[in-house]
């Protein structure tokens, strides 16, 4: 009973993927053992104190929706909340927020404490071997073994870590923290390949030494905002100022100058790194017309101490990042208290796993989070939410766990994961999910709080409360139904739909870009909907045509699921590309939908296959 | 390839000339022919690979000499199919054909469903898809039009067009994106005005493809044309001349209540179907109205009109009435037959609707000017469907589909783009648009859009 050896589940690591999976596996009822190197830097933010965005958001409000952790530990942790993309439709607005990012480490470090179920251990892990036919052994660098049914590997950016600053190369899995020599070996033992990636950040710098009169205030927004369906958020409440700033043309000749120096052109960082994070040297590389690049300066806590230069992401050598540094309007006298630099890291390549985030090869090891190709604190929590809820159903003998491309942005960045070819870190954009407009934040809950409440990780309160916003959302929408209005019963109106007859059902008349809700709630009596259900039937009646466009993509999408992919011998089928065949034999698709989803698999390709499988008589005749 | 069955059929369309071409093709196809013919230095057996012989066809059951062919042979890989590939090329008729046939198929090949030779060439990696619809069309050819056409699109001109809109679309759907996406880092708005000038472009080119899409059809199908004029003026001698004249008549088929008559000419490069109105007007017919109903209801159906006159009377009360039935759009060809009589008819009295279109005197008796009808005619498909200098392009009703889809989803996005929806709509339906033009020629675009935004723009803070 009281075995300190033995778990149901073992975390390997306690960054943002940790969390979600050792808070899922426990809130389920299974026995947790969470280690991690430093014990102090839990949920640690190594890169931009930020958490949320175009994206990025949706992610936190899906795993909030799930029952997963990170919207209320931002919600409790924030200095500064906004909404962005305001201006453009529901489907594409999301939250962000600036993080307290020592406050919300050390709100997340008491959740897991609290958690009865949950063990937490300091120790770097140096060998995962199987034990017996159910059950995985995991050995730390002090000499303790503890045996699980399942392991999850949440190491980040450790596995054979290697810190660059211009010319200078040490081992560290990130500033101020030791690599992890052993994991990326005995991942190999158990049959896993790996590859290798980058990722860098800017330098800090001490909040006294900048001139913020010399820049753009960005201040958060007033309205109560929050990223978690459980709380409400406040308005009016106290927020911290971001600040924008420019590099120039000094800044760029200061870096043309030293590019030499640069690891990216001295070749000290081999990796791939991200496309959508460049080095403020790559940026100048690239885009030589461009005489300034925007440097957002945000604070890393309500405590007045250090700045986050967002835009200057360098690892060029102290001196010169120095130098760029003071280059730019308000910065001049600008003191650096941490250098920026890469990072260089082993990654599993996530084409070995299931959509659950359980590896092919080996039966309850998960790998979730940085480790599986991704960056990102939200993309790193959501793998974690999955990989620990599937960890605990296999424990609990029950189905697994898999989120549609079509039911949220998780399903996206999983399914994204085990079928496409991730050739630098993967980040989430709004653009990856075709079903975008179906995929929105305010409707988070309702896609599934269903499931986390199922799952034994959402209570019955807040069922209730999903509920309740549905019902109302129903009601509202019959209502908008039932109610026919008077054109002339809206003065303001009236002008605009002149053209129309003069007696026009209320939901038709939403749908008209400048009707809003508002106008109609007294006409069609909705005083007693709540404003998020009205919000919510408004939403929908507006993307209504779109959203069927979307839907029937899905379904079309959907048939082509439905198709099986028989164990196939793809090298065969000469009709296929080279390229195709060799991806279709290494990443084996289990239906043609999937298939069409693999980089390098053309259309084309996919009529092939489909003839290939119906045929009788397929090339290479077997009959 | 052991194991592949060898399959065989009648390749071309029975009828032009009652030539035929049995096609066999799989790892049997030499041994079965070579069943079929004497030895000697032409034996199949023996014969160099790309070389056609004229050979007896002998039924080994009974010895007896059942045709004398072309046969050609295509050794694997350099066939078709990447089989060996065997050609009988019958000149005898349709029985003959039948029989040689059926000698093939008693020599242990089978019957070829529809299409199996091109689906064994694209399973051999032999063709793409995206000159499958092509080569099918080639093939099928039945003119010579059609077949430079399906010719110059399997070198991609038509793909290589319609990769440029789509290139264009994954541009803006990159902005689009890059406008969502990366608002927080200085990418602003994408600018409406050229948005929608963009979006208005591709759709006019799509547009103008759909017309040689059409033309394509027309090539590949035929024209339809119905021939009219009062009694006596002609009709039937001028259509028996052009069949003559071709030697390409398939057999007329007379309607089921004889008052219609089709047949199938050729005019130039150009297969016409032409249904004849004669004994439409039945004298004592007392209903009037309903000739110039049927009449109408004809004309409605065809790509043409031949309005047959007759030079050697003047202008008749009835041919006005004729010609009052045709619609404005109506194309005409007007013949003015009997040339080689002294001619009466003054083509200045024509109605304007007749002027404007082409107008020949031929003489169905001698045959003068029947070859003015035919380049007149071949030329009229031009001035038909599309702008000249461009090439008919046969496309599957499945690609025509895609066309037709890609731009309605165009005319969606603009709509968008006109209300005071976001980009995340206009997106909406300029990649639905790039998905139609892509699966025209076989791409795919996720990843493709996200490199275009990556490449264009300074993204990354
Ligand atoms: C230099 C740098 C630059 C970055 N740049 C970006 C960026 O530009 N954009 C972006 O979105 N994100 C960036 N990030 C990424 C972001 O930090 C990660 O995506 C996110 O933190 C990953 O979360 P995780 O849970 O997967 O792993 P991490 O937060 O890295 O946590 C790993 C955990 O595993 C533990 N661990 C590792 N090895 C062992 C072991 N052997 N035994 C026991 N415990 C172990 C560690 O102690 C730690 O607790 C950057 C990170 C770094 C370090
Ligand atoms: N001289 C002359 N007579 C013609 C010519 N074409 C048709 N005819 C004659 O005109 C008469 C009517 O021809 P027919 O083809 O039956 O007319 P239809 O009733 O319009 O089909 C017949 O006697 C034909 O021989 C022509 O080009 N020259």
């Amino acid at each position: 009973m009281n075995d300190n050896t033995r778990y149901d589940i073992i975390t390997i690591g306690a960054g943002h993927a940790g969390c979600e999976a050792a808070l899922a596996g426990a809130r389920m009822g299974c026995k947790v053992m969470m280690t991690a190197i430093n014990i102090d830097r839990i949920a640690h933010m190594p890169c931009n104190p930020s958490i949320g965005g175009i994206g990025k958001g949706q992610l936190v409000r899906e795993v909030d929706a799930l029952g997963g952790e990170m919207g209320r530990n931002i919600d409790a942790t924030l200095v500064q909340i906004k909404t962005l993309n305001g201006s453009k439709g529901p489907a594409v607005q999301a939250l962000r927020a600036q993080a307290d990012k020592r406050q919300y480490s050390r709100l997340m470090k008491a959740k897991i404490l609290a958690e009865p179920k949950i063990g937490l251990r300091q120790g770097e892990v140096v060998a995962i071997e199987r034990a017996g036919e159910e059950e995985l052994q995991v050995r730390t660098a002090d000499g303790a073994t503890f045996t699980a049914k399942c392991v999850i590997v949440a190491t980040g950016t450790f596995l054979k870590g290697e810190m660059v600053i211009g010319e200078i190369k040490r081992p560290g899995g990130r500033a101020g923290e030791s690599a992890s020599s052993f994991v990326s070996g005995a991942l190999q033992r158990l049959g896993l390949e790996l590859g290798r990636f980058q990722s860098a950040t800017p330098p800090r710098i001490w909040a006294g030494s900048i001139d913020a009169t010399r820049m753009i205030a960005q201040p958060g927004d007033v309205g109560p905002l929050a990223f978690s369906f459980a709380g409400a958020g406040r308005r009016g409440r106290r927020q911290k100022d971001c600040y924008l700033t420019y590099t120039n043309k000094k800044t760029h000749k200061v870096i043309a100058d030293n590019l030499h120096l640069s690891p990216i052109k001295s070749g000290s960082v081999s990796a791939k790194g991200p496309r959508y994070c460049p080095s403020i040297d790559r940026k100048v590389i690239n885009f030589p017309d461009r005489d300034r690049h925007p440097v957002f300066v945000e604070p890393e806590g309500w405590e007045n101490e250090e700045l986050y230069l967002q835009g200057l992401t360098t690892s060029m050598p102290i001196t010169v990042q120095e130098k760029i540094i003071r280059s730019v309007e308000g910065l001049e006298q600008a003191r650096i208290m941490r250098p920026g630099y890469a990072v260089a890291y082993d990654f599993v390549l996530p084409h070995q796993l299931k959509n659950t985030l359980e590896s092919n090869a080996v039966p309850g090891l998960f790998a979730a989070g940085q480790i599986n190709g991704t960056s990102g604190y939200e993309e790193a929590a959501a793998q974690g939410l999955i990989a620990g809820i599937n960890a605990a159903l296999k424990c609990l003998g029950k189905e697994p766990l898999i989120v549609e491309r079509s039911q949220a942005y998780i399903g996206v960045l999983i399914d994204d994961l085990v079928t496409k070819e991730i050739d630098e870190p993967y980040r989430m954009f709004t653009s990856r999910a075709e079903y975008r407009l179906v995929l929105r934040s305010d409707n988070a809950d309702i896609r599934l709080t269903p499931i986390g409440h199922r799952l034994g990780l959402i209570s019955d309160g807040q069922m209730e409360k999903t509920r309740k916003k549905r019902r109302g959302t129903d009601e509202c929408l019959a209502k908008l139904k039932a109610t026919s209005v008077r054109t002339l019963d809206l003065p303001g109106i009236a002008v605009v739909v002149a053209a129309s007859p003069a007696v026009l059902k209320a939901i038709d008349l939403l749908r008209r870009p400048e009707v809003t809700i508002d106008t109609l709630a007294k006409i069609a009596r909705l005083g007693k909907i709540t404003k998020e259900s009205r919000h919510q039937a408004e939403i929908e009646t507006k993307y209504e045509g779109y959203i069927k466009r979307q839907l029937d993509q899905i379904a079309a999408q959907k048939r082509l699921e439905g198709v099986r992919l028989p164990s196939v011998d793809y090298a065969r089928i000469e009709a296929l590309s080279m390229e195709a065949r060799q991806k279709l034999a290494r990443i084996k698709p289990q239906s043609l939908g999937q298939a069409a989803r693999i980089a390098g698999v053309t259309p084309a390709d996919i009529s092939i296959l489909m003839v290939a499988i119906r045929s009788k008589t397929p090339a290479g005749g077997e009959n | 390839m052991s194991g592949t069955e060898t399959i065989a059929a009648i390749s071309t369309p029975i009828g032009p000339g009652g030539i035929g071409i049995i096609r066999l093709s799989g790892p049997a196809a030499l041994p079965i022919v070579a069943g079929l013919t004497s030895v000697g230095p032409n034996d199949v057996n023996t014969r160099p690979s790309h070389t056609t012989s004229l050979t007896k066809i002998i039924d080994p059951a009974t010895g007896v000499l059942v045709d004398e062919a072309l046969v050609t042979i295509m050794k694997a890989p350099n066939s078709y199919t990447r089989e060996d590939v065997i050609e009988i090329n019958c000149h005898s008729g349709m029985p003959t054909l039948r029989a040689v046939l059926n000698l093939v198929l008693a020599g242990g090949a089978r019957l070829a469903e529809p299409g199996e030779f091109t689906k064994r060439a694209f399973l051999s990696g032999r063709i793409d898809l995206t000159q499958a619809q092509a080569v099918i069309s080639l093939i099928e050819a039945q003119s010579d039009a059609a077949a430079r056409a399906a010719a110059s699109q399997a070198e991609g001109h038509v793909s290589a067009r319609i990769n440029a809109y789509r290139q264009e679309l994954i541009g803006l759907a990159a902005e689009l994106e890059a406008a969502i996406d990366f608002s927080d880092e200085e990418i602003g708005p994408v600018d409406a005005g050229r948005l929608r000038r963009q979006i208005e472009a591709v759709g006019e080119g799509i547009e103008e493809l759909l017309k040689r899409v059409e033309q394509g059809r027309i090539i590949d199908n035929g024209l339809t044309a119905v021939i009219v004029g009062r009694p006596n003026v002609g009709k039937s001698s001028l259509l028996n001349a052009l069949a003559m004249e071709d030697k390409a008549i398939v057999s007329p088929q007379p309607g089921t209540t004889r008052d219609v008559v089709e047949s199938r000419v050729m005019l130039g490069d150009v297969p016409v179907q032409i249904k004849d109105t004669a004994g439409w007007r039945v004298p004592g017919d007392d209903i009037e109205t309903q000739g110039i109903i049927k009449t109408q209801a004809a004309l409605a159906a065809a790509d043409l009109v031949i309005l047959v006159l007759d030079g050697s009377e003047s202008l008749k009360a009835e041919d006005l009435e004729l010609i009052g039935v045709f619609k404005k759009n109506t194309v005409v060809v007007a013949a003015i037959n009997k040339s080689d009589l002294p001619q009466r008819l003054n083509a200045d009295d024509l109605p304007i609707a007749v002027k404007d279109g082409l107008i020949v005197r031929l003489s169905a008796r001698t045959g003068d000017g029947l070859d003015s009808l035919s380049a007149g005619v071949a030329g009229m498909i031009g001035r038909l469907k599309s702008a000249e200098g461009n090439e008919a392009i046969m496309a599957g009703a499945q690609q025509e589909q895609d066309l037709i889809r890609a731009k309605a989803s165009l005319s969606g996005a603009l709509a968008a783009s006109a209300g005071s929806y976001g980009e995340e709509i206009v997106s909406v339906f300029v990649k639905e648009a790039i998905v139609h033009l892509g699966r025209f020629c076989g791409h795919d675009v996720g990843e493709e859009v996200l490199s275009e935004i990556f490449s264009r723009f300074c993204i990354g803070k």
